[in-house]
């Protein structure tokens, strides 16, 4: 099928592949998610009580009450708004125990070494889950020049469509332009 | 363009796509147990009656449920989307209301709640939780919407709501094993907005997903297989998004790569192909698919862009 295309019919068809996909893969930005929320800076900011940036010391599955959830522990890098502790506990949806596991489509379960930029909701006991589950969940990693990038959505603002990561002082810096709505 | 861009192969081939062959079914993006190995969730539809997955709903419904029809008739229409289809044979079985309001993860009943005590957080419309075991079967599936979210039931568009129907069938999606998909009109994307319905019905590359979970017919023998690896100076590119298009521009089926770069596109009509990866970095991103991340103890491959050769 290839062969029976005449040059300029497989380009033009090409050109109107692309352009399609154009169209369907990087659509304007959503306001909602589904399942999980995507939510803007300023709305993940109004939301939480504190924001971190925390690197996963451990993450331990718990059962109760017919649920299997997960507490992950961060050690706090830097506090980018709000007080927290040198160490944060994060409820999470999910985990695995002996053979039986529980997963929420999109919902992030952390590992050991893991680096994020955490916007937190105070839970009663101490503890703390992420605001919009993944939308609050925004994970650093190393650039190739060596400089800790956190990885952003255009789900959070026009000013972050088109990139992938912005630089981590960037970041705080935006976000503590911010006006304080809690 | 950058180096590594530059070394990105297969980011754009060109692919004709006369296969035909029977095959397993083990492409696409589905939802995988943690440390896994890989393995994708799945129903064991032969144990069930009939073969129809039971589901209950509860009674109680928040009062921001709104609209022409009741939450029941919405839910017994988003189930109908998946049953519908003729690549498929999904079927379920409506067993009633029941009091119960909130999920438990191992009673083996599909709890359907719109009035449910647990506080979902902020901005979240619904979620599924599926539970099974370890080597991926599935046991229990709940689906929680949120108590708070202002939800139409009308079959007309209310633009100052979230559509329940649509949100219904992406959660019910979810239930049958399929993990959110990085195209963005797909009704298994992550994403919608007040007023939104088009996710109420599947597209292609749902109906895809949803037949290769359970097929109907002849479905596998009559579809072929788009398979390939997507490199990055010579390395495996994890949670690359490879998508094959038809030559009309029609997108047919989007999925992600393994840890070692590998994809395979199951479920394709014969046909030309346009195939095309990128990485996946929104508004669907590796966030939304982290059953992946779980399943294969990674993290996604960094150090690319889309580019087009």
């Amino acid at each position: 099928m290839f062969g029976m295309l005449g040059s300029s019919r497989w380009l033009r068809a090409i050109v109107i592949s692309i352009a399609a996909l154009a169209g369907v893969i990087a659509e304007g930005s959503p306001a909602r998610s589904l399942s999980l929320a995507a939510l803007s800076l300023a709305e993940l900011d109004a939301a939480a009580d504190v924001v971190v940036r925390g690197h996963c010391i451990d993450r331990t599955p718990t059962h109760s009450s017919g649920r299997i959830e997960s507490v992950a522990r961060f050690r706090v890098v830097e506090k980018l708004r709000g007080e927290a502790g040198e160490v944060v506990e994060v409820r999470q949806w999910g985990g695995e125990i002996g053979d039986r596991a529980t997963v929420a489509p999109g919902a992030p379960l952390s590992q050991p070494g893991d680096d994020a930029v955490l916007f937190l909701a105070a839970e009663p006991d101490g503890t703390y889950r992420v605001v919009g589950v993944s939308s609050g969940y925004l994970p650093v990693v190393i650039s190739p020049l060596g400089r800790p990038v956190v990885r952003v959505s255009r789900t959070l603002g026009a000013e972050f469509a088109g990139a992938v990561a912005w630089p981590i002082e960037r970041f705080a810096d935006r976000l503590q332009r911010l006006p304080r709505a809690r | 363009m950058s180096r590594g861009a530059r070394r990105l192969w297969s980011t754009l081939v060109l692919l004709p796509l006369v296969l035909g062959w029977a095959h397993e079914a083990r492409s696409y993006a589905f939802l995988r147990p943690p440390d896994g190995g890989g393995v994708a969730w799945r129903w064991d539809l032969g144990s069930l009656s009939s073969g129809r997955i039971p589901w209950h709903l509860a009674e109680v419904v928040s009062p921001q449920v709104i609209g022409d029809r009741s939450a029941e008739a919405v839910l017994l229409a988003a189930f109908a989307h998946w049953e519908g289809l003729d690549e498929s044979s999904w079927q379920f079985a409506y067993e009633g209301t029941t009091r119960r309001r909130d999920r438990d993860d191992d009673d083996r009943v599909q709890l359907i709640t719109l009035g449910s005590s647990e506080n979902l957080g902020e901005g979240v419309l619904a979620a599924t939780f599926l539970s099974g075991n370890r080597d991926g079967l599935v046991t229990d599936v709940d689906i929680v919407f949120g108590r708070g979210v202002p939800f139409t039931t009308s079959e007309a568009v209310d633009p100052t709501r979230y559509d329940l129907e649509s949100v219904a069938v992406h959660e019910i999606g979810h239930m049958l094993g399929l993990e959110h998909s990085g195209l963005i009109r797909a009704t298994m994307a992550p994403f919608t907005d007040e007023g939104d319905v088009h996710q109420r019905t599947p597209e292609r590359d749902d109906r895809i997903g949803a037949a290769l979970l359970a097929p109907a017919g002849d479905f596998l023998a009559r579809t072929g297989t788009l398979a390939g690896n997507v490199t990055l100076d010579g390395l495996g590119v994890f949670l690359a998004h490879v998508v094959a298009t038809r030559i009309d521009g029609e997108v047919a089926a989007g999925m992600l790569t393994a840890p070692d770069g590998s994809y395979r596109i199951d479920g394709l009509e014969p046909g030309v192909y346009l195939v095309h990866a990128e990485p996946l970095d929104g508004p669907v991103d590796a966030r939304n698919v982290d059953s992946q991340r779980q399943a294969f103890g990674r993290s996604e491959t960094d150090g690319y862009a889309t580019t087009f050769h």
